[in-house]
């Protein structure tokens, strides 16, 4: 077996323990962490930039030889990578350190080279940059491994940011179902509370209707009871000879009448009664 | 009772007022239901002739002292009668027509006062019950 044929099958071997890896991260550092770990099985380098553009926002990532940091400032941009963004054509050049600002490298290389890629993932933009130098060279044929780690890179990174929001979005919901079943309690409170009130507000009434039922009941009684003999006697009395009359009907229509007479006194007296007890309450 | 010929008929009045007693025997004179008839304004004393004059019918009133219509109808389960009652009342609550149809000898239940149209009504039901029993006599 040639020494390239054995590269390339050592390299896809760390490659599938690396995704692996990227797979079981459970968040965003986790991520980077696996990342940091494993670079050093794909290939050689002094400074890996992975720059994601979500939306205009930049969020990069820098590894180094066993350490990486994530910053999410706008001045941290490097010009390549705005040029990048704009051409979105792929650059190999010798580094010019006057030209990057702010880099985490030691300034002790030997013939450096920056390399750079444009991708773009649909809502996001990324610009994967690498420095290399004699020390550690980086050559076209770690091109095509540094694409798949970025790609894998990338869409576990989206994936994770997705989880983030879908987390945030159910706090937020668990926040308000909670709200909502506090403010329920609230209204049951209020609703009980009106019930009582309501209750206590109309028990005087209800007394008051209850006692005037009463007084109704007995009083059609007894307004009925002499009126149904002044009306039964009425029915009869075609029945008498003249002579009869006075004793069989007049006499006891007078009686009935009377009985009448002072039923409806007692209610005049009885409603006069009520109704000034109302005014005076 | 089914096979009693109308002016067989004896009926009870229970009324604590007089004047009631006398108009309804009248009606019952005039429409010509029975010869037999009764009146107490005492409902005690009408309970202690149960047995003796056997009624037919009993009119009832509710409103009466000390022994109410409900309180007579109970009590004429203690005696041996086959008499069924109508109640005659100066009452218009649902309440007590309500509380009626829970007697099974209570046959109607009227608001005073009953008139002339009531009681023909009432003897045709009477005669209607009858006819078999004459036409067998001619």
């Amino acid at each position: 077996m040639d020494l390239i044929g054995s590269k390339y099958r050592i390299t896809y071997e760390a490659f599938s323990k690396f995704s692996g890896s990227v797979s079981k991260a459970r968040t965003i550092d986790e991520l980077a962490s696996v990342v940091k770990r494993n670079l050093k099985y794909f290939f050689d380098f002094k400074l890996l930039r992975i720059s994601i553009f979500d939306d205009g926002k930049p969020v990069i990532f820098s590894f180094q030889k066993n350490e990486y940091n994530v910053c999410k400032f706008k001045k941290n941009i490097q010009n390549y990578e705005k040029k990048l963004l704009l051409t979105e054509v792929p650059f190999r050049t010798e580094l010019d350190l006057n030209l990057i600002n702010n880099l985490p490298i030691c300034p002790a290389l030997i013939k450096p080279y920056l390399w750079g890629w444009y991708f773009n993932y649909n809502r996001i933009k990324v610009c994967t940059s690498l420095i290399s130098d004699e020390t550690k060279v980086f050559n076209n044929a770690d091109v095509e491994i540094l694409h798949l780690l970025v790609d894998s890179f990338i869409t576990k990174y989206q994936h994770l940011l997705l989880q983030d929001k879908l987390n945030e979005k159910n706090k937020s919901l668990e926040k308000a179902v909670k709200l909502i079943e506090k403010k329920n309690l609230q209204i049951h409170k209020i609703v009980n509370n009106q019930k009582e009130t309501i209750y206590n507000r109309t028990k005087e009434i209800r007394k008051k209707n209850s006692t005037l039922l009463e007084i109704s009941q007995l009083n059609a009684h007894n307004v009925r009871e002499p009126l149904s003999r002044i009306l039964g006697l009425i029915d009869i009395s075609e029945h008498f000879e003249p002579f009869e009359l006075s004793e069989n009907i007049l006499q006891p229509l007078k009686i009935s009448a009377t009985e009448l007479d002072n039923a409806l006194k007692i209610i005049v007296d009885q409603s006069t009664q009520e109704i000034s007890e109302d005014y005076a309450s | 009772m089914n096979n009693i010929k109308s002016e067989d008929l004896t009926i009870f009045l229970v009324d604590d007022q007089k004047i009631t007693n006398f108009i309804n025997k009248k009606l019952i004179e005039i429409t010509g239901i029975c010869k037999k008839v009764y009146d107490f304004t005492i409902p005690k004393t009408a309970l202690e002739y149960l047995e003796v004059h056997k009624p037919d019918l009993i009119l009832l009133d509710l409103n009466m002292p000390e022994i109410n219509g409900w309180d007579f109808l109970e009590s004429m389960e203690k005696y041996s009668t086959h008499a069924e009652v109508i109640i005659v009342t100066s009452s218009t609550s649902k309440l007590d027509q309500e509380k009626a149809r829970s007697y099974s000898r209570v046959i109607k239940y009227y608001t005073k006062p009953l008139n002339q149209y009531i009681l023909r009504k009432l003897a045709e039901k009477y005669q209607r019950k009858m006819p078999l029993k004459n036409t067998v006599k001619q």
